[in-house]
């Protein structure tokens, strides 16, 4: 049958979110895999005429039937968006496997082995997760594989990784079963949550705590003789007292067995990525690979985000990670910690010959920088919260001020309310911008004071060198000395320009320019 | 400005009505209460996690038998209601507002009492700007008393967190971090109380040419006080329609 003869179905497990204020929705499938997809209002509209078997003429044919739309311009627009979305299974061949609806293989209160289920925890296409208790009421989770082309390799591996991590935290194998889509194992529960969750409220010591206790897991690893093969956060479970349990062993290679590498993300390394980005199958996974994502991940508890910007499409991030050097902390708008940052580099090198021998040396390497002071972030400009007062509309600047003036005040509050968290700036920056009419102050010209250090705050965050930051601190020094009160307020020049130029100064990766609507909107 | 009175919220409401009384002549009275009606917030941090809000549930739900409950979860509030329960009739309302950084401890305590004291229902922000709003956390409840036993018990327990306070509520303690509102018919009670004041504003923003915007302000809310003490309300005391 050739794929114009094929009945297309827009499958019933599709999940559909409108997005505010925009005109797409983003659609997925329930318990698929594929992550969800962005498409337009009209790319949806075309496939809910797939909610009956259709060919995908017959569907264009119906679709512009009712819109209006003349058939050949809109098969011609919408094929790419039909393939990605057979490709993700939102769209499927009526009656073949993919078509079938998602169902639970087991239920609560199920009896597996010796565990008896009690809470699902994820239910997709190819697998299950369950969490469980053993007769004397131990908790176990109960993990199941059914896939016809990768399960059986996914639990091979994971049982031989399991058999010989024993002397690092991996779950205990308690029971199992194969079959020949795969298998159940029963395993014993490891506690905590995701790792980079266990950041979210840690102080630096903490996520230090954390990051080291992750390496030694990986170290313990790697003494087994078992690389993880998926690295990532999620993977790697942290309990309050930063005891941490690695899972899901089913990309693990124990002892040189081949096993296949994931697909991207920010834990890929450079030779996976530069291989994928040339449409080759990445080499196999090997310890240097491994450490350079779990040093990506280390970045990640310590500073909350990636080490490479990966907000992009996929070919360039792919380039990203196989050419980009990691970003310097305050760049992800942590301060610098330039002992930690040089280890980071070193074990994030684009060149694995360039890395750390081993992840035991990582190691030794990151727990002497982290035991270096790192150069704490500077207070908030204690000059410019105390002049805050003085914009009350009680005071001498709401009785004089026009509705320019009002739009500088309107933005010099709003960004003290940003970077200093101050309630009362957040209330007054409301009161003059309505004042205003929301207007904003104008952009400063290119060769102004205040655009020069912004320039150069921008530089700091992208290279990480101090003398771009000092330069800026030297300009906001410049721009209006001392800050006094009694001037009235211009975010371009004078006193309260440089006042704010230091506060910006203080978290350079939020810094924003006057005028730039962006920030006025927060 | 409106004098002093004991309670920290009592303050910021009149902190917050004297500002919109020297705006009220250049805004329409739907701007002017939008602004009061965010007054007490904080600006969100552009760093912060947006994870952050819902994984604060999570952890304080873990140790918690909500199996009474059902979770719904919207675009900016993650709620729970016991099930079975009439929400309409449940118009007797909680602030909780500790500041942001008081959240993650001051979460797990709301939530244990909530279970424990059979609240029936309770709603937290559940993104960025959700958990800076002022009104973070609020609680539902059948009855003014019953409220109000609850809310003397979180204060007890919130006291040592840092508030960051709730305008145009009922103080309930010393801090300012627990405070108690009542919804009118279906709309918010801060909704409500925030419409009136902005309103009463407006419709005397010619006389600003005379008087003072902190006279404006008191002048204002006097007026109001037959209907609804927004300054000093407090838990008991009666709200008109």
């Amino acid at each position: 049958m050739s794929v114009a003869e094929v009945r297309y179905l827009l499958h019933a497990d599709v999940e559909v979110v409108q997005l505010p204020d925009d005109d797409e929705v983003l659609v997925g499938r329930r318990g698929s895999r594929n992550p969800p997809q962005l498409v337009s209002r009209d790319a949806m509209a075309l496939a809910e005429c797939f909610r009956s078997p259709r060919t995908l003429v017959d569907g264009v044919i119906a679709y512009c039937a009712a819109s209006g739309a003349e058939p050949l311009a809109t098969l011609d627009a919408a094929f790419g968006v039909l393939v990605a979305l057979t490709r993700s299974e939102v769209l499927v061949a009526d009656g073949g496997a993919p078509a079938e609806r998602l169902r639970e293989r087991h239920q609560v209160g199920e009896q597996v082995g010796p565990a008896t289920i009690t809470d699902r925890v994820r239910v997709l296409r190819d697998s299950e997760i369950w969490r469980a208790v053993l007769a004397d009421g131990t908790r176990v989770v109960v993990k199941v594989v059914d896939d016809e082309v990768h399960g059986p390799g996914l639990v091979r591996r994971e049982l031989t990784a399991l058999e010989r991590g024993q002397r690092a935290p991996v779950p205990r194998l308690v029971w199992h079963e194969s079959s020949p889509t795969g298998g159940t194992l029963v395993l014993s529960e490891v506690e905590g949550e995701a790792a980079d969750l266990a950041t979210l409220t840690a102080d630096d010591d903490g996520r230090r705590r954390i990051a080291l206790a992750v390496v030694d897991a990986y170290v313990a690893l790697h003494a087994c003789g078992v690389l993880h093969g998926d690295v990532h956060p999620g993977n790697v479970l942290v309990t309050p007292d930063a005891e941490v349990g690695i899972i899901d062993f089913g990309l693990a290679t124990a002892e040189g067995e081949p096993s296949p590498r994931t697909a991207g993300g920010e834990y890929l390394d450079p030779a996976a990525a530069a291989a994928l980005r040339a449409d080759r199958t990445p080499g196999t996974l090997d310890e240097a690979a491994e450490q350079y994502a779990v040093a990506a991940m280390v970045y990640r508890l310590l500073t909350g985000s990636a080490p490479l910007d990966l907000a992009c499409e996929r070919v360039e991030a792919l380039r990203r990670i196989a050419e980009d050097r990691p970003r310097p902390f305050v760049g992800v708008g942590v301060a610098p910690w330039l002992a930690v940052e040089r280890v980071l580099r070193r074990a994030l090198a684009v060149d694995p010959a360039h890395r750390y021998r081993s992840l035991r040396t990582f190691r030794t390497a990151l727990l002497w920088a982290t035991a270096t002071p790192r150069e704490m972030a500077e207070p908030p400009a204690a000059d410019l919260l105390d002049a805050v007062g003085v914009l009350d509309v009680d005071g001498p600047a709401w009785a004089s001020a026009d509705d320019e003036r009002a739009a500088h005040v309107g933005w010099l509050l709003a960004r003290v309310a940003t970077l200093t968290g101050d309630p009362r700036a957040f209330d007054l920056a409301h009161v003059w911008s309505a004042r205003c009419r929301h207007v904003l102050p104008p952009v400063p010209g290119p060769r102004t004071p205040v655009a020069r250090a912004h320039r150069a705050l921008a530089a700091y965050v992208r290279t990480g060198r101090p003398g771009h930051r000092r330069a800026a601190a030297l300009i906001a020094d410049e721009v209006g000395g001392p800050l006094r009160t009694d001037e009235p307020v211009d975010v371009l020049t004078g006193g309260w320009a440089g006042a704010l130029l230091r506060l910006e100064c203080s978290r350079p990766a939020v810094a924003s320019m006057p005028g730039r609507p962006w920030a006025a909107e927060e | 400005m409106l004098a002093p009175h004991d309670g920290r919220l009592a303050r910021l409401t009149a902190t917050a009505v004297g500002r919109a009384a020297a705006l009220c002549p250049l805004v329409a009275a739907d701007e002017l209460a939008a602004v009061l009606y965010r007054a007490g917030g904080t600006a969100v941090d552009p760093s912060l996690d947006p994870r952050l809000p819902r994984l604060l549930c999570d952890r304080a739900v873990r140790p918690l038998d909500l199996r009474g409950y059902a979770r719904s979860g919207a675009e900016h509030w993650e709620g729970w209601t016991a099930q079975g329960v009439e929400t309409d009739e449940l118009v007797h309302k909680i602030y909780v507002s500790p500041t942001v950084a008081a959240l993650p401890v001051a979460l797990p305590v709301v939530f244990d009492l909530a279970v424990r004291h059979g609240v029936p229902s309770w709603k937290v922000g559940a993104d960025a700007p959700g958990i800076h709003r002022a009104d973070k956390v609020v609680l539902y409840l059948p009855t003014a008393r019953k409220a109000d036993d609850v809310a003397a018990l979180l204060a007890d327990a919130l006291a040592d967190l840092p508030a960051q306070g709730v305008p145009f509520s009922g103080q309930v303690g010393q801090t300012g971090i627990v405070s108690r509102g009542q919804d009118q018919g279906r709309q918010s009670w801060r909704a409500a109380v925030c419409a009136a004041v902005a309103q009463a504003l407006h419709d005397s923003r010619s006389r600003l040419a005379d008087v003072p915007p902190a006279r404006l302000a008191d002048e204002a809310l006097r007026a109001l006080a037959n209907d609804i003490d927004v300054v000093t309300w407090h838990p008991g005391l009666p709200v008109a329609a």
